[in-house]
């Protein structure tokens, strides 16, 4: 899985922290999340895509598909 | 589609089988031996631990043949295999600790080789705790 | 930014270490004071199991408290315990195997259950260790 977390965030002007705190997890998940360590289950990709309000899909890509996209 | 996954599920799991019949035959082989050995010929120490040590060797393969099924499993087989296998750690890590101090304190009778329990126990209540973490999701 | 998250995290950490040292000032007296009653008072036998068996109920408060703090924890903190409870009991059940052939057959001195259990939380705070870094 891919994503553009960072980036959102960075648009925002969020720390990790401060994204950490909106999802009620810790900071190191959101940087696991961030660095494609961690894939997030189910419910916290919606959270994510709550916050970011865009579409899950426009925060996380499949491998393939992204690189296919390319 | 669906199809085509029960086939390789199947396939992955005459394939497990095979693999645990055949560490579990290389153990009761290499045990055998071992204890024959052992109890008749009175070998020096050094001979008694190598064979001690091959004897659980092929508990190494039983573990390999696992892990193999295991990553071959999608997440939620996954995710019921370690929720199941964490109540067996507790149950037997707790049902361990009350037979040490019954054995220690209350005269029970100490069994030689005691441990050597705790690897079928944990894989007989896993097994157990399998069905009812798997019900849950039912 | 206020760090909610990150103080939420060392509350659960004070919580956790105050609810085990709760449940160890339970227990310890509980094992100590079970063994001195058995070995000078010689109670009857139901009696003495019944002391033997006493300890389990601080063990089961640990437990507890263990899992609460499981419970406060993130969805990856949690997959990294159970990943690394996971590999702790195959280690162990593999020792345990290991160290009883060689108890019945090399004539290792015995070693009681008693000791399963805390090889199990040893196990499982190394394992930690190597899964965080998977992920962290």
């Amino acid at each position: 899985m891919r994503n553009r977390l960072k980036v959102l965030r960075a648009e925002r002007n969020w720390s990790q922290a401060d994204l950490a705190d909106k999802l009620d997890v810790s900071r190191q998940s959101v940087n696991a999340i961030e660095t494609g360590k961690y894939d997030p289950s189910l419910p916290l990709a919606f959270k994510i895509a709550k916050i970011f309000a865009l579409p899950i899909e426009k925060i996380f890509s499949d491998d393939e598909v992204a690189q296919a996209a390319e | 589609m669906s199809c085509e996954t029960d086939v390789t599920g199947r396939v992955m799991a005459r394939q497990y089988a095979r693999d645990m019949a055949i560490a579990a035959l290389i153990y009761v082989a290499v045990l055998v031996v071992s204890v024959f050995v052992v109890r008749r010929l009175d070998p020096p120490q050094w001979v008694a631990v190598v064979l001690a040590l091959a004897s659980a060797a092929p508990a190494l393969l039983m573990m390999r043949a696992y892990m193999r099924r295991f990553n071959a499993m999608d997440e939620f087989q996954q995710r019921v295999q370690m929720e199941s296998m964490l109540a067996a750690a507790a149950i037997v890590g707790f049902a361990s600790f009350t037979y040490g101090f019954l054995e220690s304190f209350a005269g029970f009778p100490s069994i030689d080789g005691a441990l050597l329990w705790v690897f079928p126990a944990m894989t007989f209540v896993w097994g157990l705790a399998q069905i009812f973490v798997a019900r849950r999701y039912k | 930014m206020t760090h909610h998250s990150d103080t939420a995290e060392r509350h659960a950490v004070k919580q956790v270490f105050r609810d085990m040292f709760f449940a160890a000032l339970i227990y310890l007296p509980t094992v100590l004071g079970g063994a001195l009653a058995i070995k000078w008072f010689d109670p009857p036998q139901w009696v003495a199991a019944l002391l033997a068996i006493a300890p389990i109920g601080p063990a089961l408060l640990i437990l507890r408290a263990q899992l609460r703090y499981t419970r406060s924890l993130d969805e990856l903190h949690r997959r990294i315990h159970s990943e690394a409870m996971m590999i702790a009991a195959i280690v162990v059940a593999f020792a345990t195997l290991g160290y009883g052939l060689l108890e019945d057959l090399a004539d290792f001195p015995h070693i009681s259950l008693i000791w399963v259990f805390p090889a199990l939380c040893v196990a499982w705070s190394i394992a930690n260790l190597f899964v965080r870094q998977k992920y962290l």
